[in-house]
């Protein structure tokens, strides 16, 4: 140990607060919170699946849940987050194999065409859903 | 070499985990996996909407369909389970509360993982 203030000397990085918000930071933030939004999606799975094993009158009741207009926002909702989360996490891929992809000009255009495709994506299934009603 | 450790550190004396790697490689072959398990999944999802009890009960119970939704399970449960420790990490920073909540994250992935495989089994074998 050289001295007591090798602490203090050391950079320090500016808190978030004081950036503007650029669109990568949006993407990663994104990536997270649809993660997170999925993780608790599990739940509904697991539901959807245990109501089936279990008997048809409760597959009915779970069934009517996720039908109903509340359900089916849920539904939108998770639908957009799985999507969201896996053409972001593809992008990460791509980011992981080509480094030189992460050059600013290079990502912040894949944050908005990942952005586009998985609304593009999310508003497709549920279209043919619909469709095969 | 230079040495970027601080004091504080090198008093608490702790070392890195030693699976670090092994955590970002398996948050990355889990990602890989799932590209494929998860379209796979929202096609069937989709297929089945408006579908009676027994078709749906029927297209689950195929053993090729419970097979790749109980692997979609398997790698999505590992994944999302990954992905929470990070956020917990990052975002908890008391000591108790950390360990509680990774543990509780621990817990609740596996209960949903086998609550899953156990609902697919159970549709499967029963026919």
């Amino acid at each position: 140990m050289k001295n007591s203030t090798a602490i203090s000397k050391r950079p320090l990085a500016p808190h978030v607060s004081i950036y503007r918000w650029p669109i990568t930071m949006m993407g990663s933030i994104a990536h997270r919170i649809s993660g997170g939004a999925l993780y608790c999606g599990t739940l509904f799975l697991a539901i959807w699946l245990v109501s089936i094993a279990y008997s048809q009158e409760i597959f009915c009741v779970v069934n009517a849940f996720y039908s109903s207009v509340f359900g089916r926002i849920i539904l939108f909702t998770y639908t957009f987050a799985l999507v969201y989360h896996l053409v972001s996490g593809v992008r990460y891929l791509f980011w992981d194999i080509r480094t030189t992809l992460l050059e600013i000009h290079y990502a912040t255009k894949m944050i908005r065409v990942t952005v586009f495709i998985s609304i593009i994506l999310t508003l497709f299934i549920w279209v043919v859903a619909y469709m095969l009603l | 070499m230079k040495d970027f450790r601080t004091p504080l550190c090198k008093a608490r004396g702790l070392g890195s985990a030693r699976d670090g790697t092994e955590h970002f490689w398996m948050q990355r072959l889990t990602a890989l996996a799932n590209i494929p398990l998860f379209l796979f999944f929202i096609t069937i999802v989709v297929t089945l909407i408006g579908k009676d009890y027994n078709y749906i009960r029927a297209i689950i119970g195929n053993p090729i369909i419970a097979l790749i939704m109980a692997l979609m399970v398997l790698s999505g449960i590992y994944h999302m389970k990954l992905g929470m420790q990070v956020i917990i990490e990052d975002y908890v920073h008391g000591k108790e509360l950390r360990a509680s909540m990774l543990a509780l994250n621990i817990f609740f992935s596996f209960s949903m993982g086998l609550a899953c495989i156990f609902a697919l089994l159970k549709i499967t074998l029963e026919g």
